[in-house]
This record gives C-alpha cells, structure tokens and sequence, in this order.
C-alpha cells in the first residue's frame, strides 16, 4: 500500500488511519504543493491532489473515503460499527466535508492562504461565524459522549479530528469546551502524533 | 413506517431513489422550504442544520443525504445496493468524490447564475468554478470509460450519487464536453426507481 502524502494537510487523515490500523505502507512524502506534480501520484489522481491511496490496483482518493475504505479493509481493529447500525457512522463522516469543511476552508483561504490584498474581511467574518454554528452542534454532541459514537473511538473520530487539527492551528476551538477536551483526548494517540508529526 | 423528509428537486431525490430501488415501503413528509417549514423548531430537533433530507428508521434519525443513502444500502437487502465490505474502494471514493470535489464548483456556480439576487452575482467566480468543473468532470468520464458502473461492475449506491450530482449538472447545461457522462445520465434515468422516485409527493404503501 502506498500512501501520497504531505504534511500539514488532509493528508494527515490518511496517514492517521493507518497508523491506528498498524498497516504497514509506504509513505511517498510530498512538499506541498509544488511537488504535486509527481508524475506517479498524477497517473493516480489526474487531479494530483493529496491524500491518494493506491492499494494494488485500487486508487483511493478523498480523505474521508480513505478512511472509510481502510477500516473496512482491515476490519479486526473494530474501527467501523456492524453493517447493519452505521447510521451515525455515516452521518458524521458526511457531516464533516459538507457541513464543517467549506467554513474552515474558506476562512483559512480568506485569513492565511491569500495574500493580504486579496483577502476580504467580511467573508472571513462570515466564515467564522457559519462555522462556530456548526461546531456548536458538535460541541453539544459531545457533551456526554467519549467519542463520536460514544464509548468507543472509530473511524469518524480519524475524520473529524483531522478537520479540528487544522481548525486549532487557526484558534476557532477556544470556548468550545468539550470540542476541546474531546480534541485533547484524541491528539493524545500516539497514531495521531505520528501523522500529524 | 420509514419516513423521509423531503422536498422535490431537492437532494431529497437520493435516499428516495435508493429506496425505490430497494423495493422499501415508506412515508414521504414534504417540506416546503420556500415557506420555511425546515426553520420550525419541531423539525430542527431532527436536523439542528434547518436541511433536507432527514430519514427517520424507527428511533434512528439520519441527516446527510450521502449518509443515508450509504446506510439505507447497508441496513436493507444488504449487498443489493453495495459492494462487500472489503472491496469498497471506488464505492467510497466516488460517493465522497460527489459531496467534497464535485459539488461545491456546482454549488458555485448555481449560487452565482441563478440563485442569488443578480446584483450579489459574480461572474469571475463562475468563470472560475467552470474551469475547475471540467478537471472533475474529466475524472469521472475516465474511470467510466472502461466501466459501466461507478463500483464493482454493477449499479450500486455510488451510480445513484454520482448520477444525482451529474443530472444536476447537465440541468445547469454543463455536461457540454462530456457526451459521454451525459449518456450515461440517460441511461440510469431510465430505471424504473429513478422514475418513481422523481415523481409526486404521494405517499408509497
Ligand atoms: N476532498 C479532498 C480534497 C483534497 C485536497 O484538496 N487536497 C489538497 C491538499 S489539502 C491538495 O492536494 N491540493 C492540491 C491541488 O488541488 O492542486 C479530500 O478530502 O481528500
Ligand atoms: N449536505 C446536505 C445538504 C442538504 C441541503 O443543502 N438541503 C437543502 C435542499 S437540497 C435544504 O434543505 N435547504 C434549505 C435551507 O438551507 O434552508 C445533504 O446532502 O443532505
């Protein structure tokens, strides 16, 4: 199995998610973004993005579908629920790229990608303001729960808790209590730290 | 009885369609978002987001159109609608491919020629939306160039989602390069679920 891969972005998910299934693959390291152009992660994804997993004759793309993918695949570590009670499993999987993601994106482009004069206040504001509404839900979800299922730490959390890497380095978790502690308890793996290393 | 949240020309469509497929007998509670029925507060007990389509399975409630048409697939005659569990790779991909790739250029430029008020438009994010469409549209056509199917040789969940993405798609009048994935779009709107489940809101027994 072998994994494109560059630090610091939702590549990180991926590399997360085999570390948690102790897969052993190879790990082609990539400097975002001006070594995309790699003709093999090409012949993959067209698109040359990352995260792209290239199992035997199967290409995954998308950080969540990785996810998704790799647990089914090595399904002994129980990091997906039974097939016929994956209504929340899936809920929040989804949840997370079309409810939370385009906030974050599109404030991180508006605050730190774009250069100064192409930034524009009001929709970074915006931004922020859709996404402290979605994080609420998730903050409220999380106030009685370890994990995104409950007791039991699962794919999802992999999904979610690289999504509030990146919202962390960007300050939007403050107040956000249990958000907080939740992100605490799952930073502290040790299949996190060395991904996100 | 399962009841669906829903609304016409919506992603509502989806889970309706894999249900169909299924053969499963449901509720349809429609929802009128032009006069704001998914802003009550009973509804937003079920989806605190205000969306449709929300699935409502005996005491579970399932938000996430994507979500539970994977779990509808899962939950009944499973195998029907999804590929084993351990040959997901390109069932999962493409599914995810639709919601976090594909849509948000076709949400883009909904938004700007069509939905928002015309002084709100913006013409150069179109133009920008368009040009990125076309490098996801190119990999969808490549991987059903050798395919008739999205996963596994056969029509699954997957087709469903890429399929309702692309219809979508060619409504806008944006398939133009593509004939290829334009036939495709045919030929799955020739299913007799898919015809079902875009027609009235009439309940099914
Ligand atoms: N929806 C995809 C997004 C992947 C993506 O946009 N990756 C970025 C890095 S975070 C990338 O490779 N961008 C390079 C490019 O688009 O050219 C996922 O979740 O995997
Ligand atoms: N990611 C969600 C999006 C749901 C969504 O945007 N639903 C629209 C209809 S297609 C809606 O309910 N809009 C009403 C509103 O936002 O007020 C899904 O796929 O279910």
């Amino acid at each position: 199995m072998k994994l494109f891969f560059a630090p610091q972005t939702r590549a990180v998910s991926s590399r997360w998610a085999l570390e948690e299934l102790a897969v052993p693959h190879e790990l082609v390291q990539l400097k975002f973004p001006e070594e995309l152009v790699h003709p093999e992660l090409r012949a993959a994804n067209p698109l040359g993005q990352v995260p792209t997993l290239v199992d035997g004759d199967q290409v995954v793309t998308e950080s969540s579908a990785i996810a998704l993918y790799l647990a089914d695949r090595f399904p002994a570590a129980g990091l997906a629920p039974a097939q016929d009670r994956r209504h929340e499993y899936y809920q929040w999987a989804f949840f997370v790229g079309a409810a939370m993601e385009p906030h974050l994106l599109e404030y991180f482009l508006q605050t730190v990608r774009f250069s100064e004069a192409e930034r524009d206040s009001a929709r970074a504001a915006s931004a922020k303001e859709k996404f402290e509404r979605v994080l609420q839900i998730v903050n409220h979800h999380l106030a009685d729960r370890q994990y995104l299922l409950g007791d039991q730490f699962s794919m999802v959390d992999v999904i979610l808790g690289s999504l509030l890497g990146w919202a962390s380095m960007l300050k939007l978790l403050d107040g956000f209590e249990h958000v907080g502690a939740y992100y605490k308890r799952i930073y502290s793996r040790p299949a996190f730290q060395k991904a996100a290393a | 009885m399962m009841k669906l949240y829903y609304s016409k020309q919506s992603r509502a469509t989806r889970p309706r369609w894999v249900m169909e497929e299924l053969g499963l007998e449901y509720e349809i509670v429609p929802m009128n978002l032009q006069a704001g029925d998914q802003r009550k507060p009973e509804f937003k007990e079920l989806n605190p987001l205000g969306q449709i389509p929300v699935l409502q399975d005996h005491e579970r409630v399932i938000c996430e159109s994507g979500a539970i048409c994977l779990y509808l697939a899962d939950r009944y005659r499973p195998g029907t609608m999804a590929p084993a569990l351990d040959q997901r790779g390109d069932y999962y991909r493409f599914c995810f491919y639709v919601y976090n790739t594909l849509e948000h250029q076709l949400i883009e430029i909904f938004l700007h020629t069509r939905f928002l008020p015309e002084d709100q438009r913006k013409p150069e994010r179109v133009a920008q939306a368009k040009e990125l469409l076309q490098a996801r549209l190119q990999i969808i056509a490549d991987h059903l160039a050798t395919r008739e199917f999205i996963a596994d040789g056969r029509f699954t969940t997957a087709d469903v989602l890429v399929g309702s993405a692309l219809d979508w798609a060619h409504m806008q009048g944006l398939l133009g390069g593509f004939p290829s994935l334009v036939g495709y779009v045919e030929k799955l709107k020739k299913r007799p679920a898919y015809q079902r489940a875009h027609e009235t809101e009439v309940a099914h027994s």
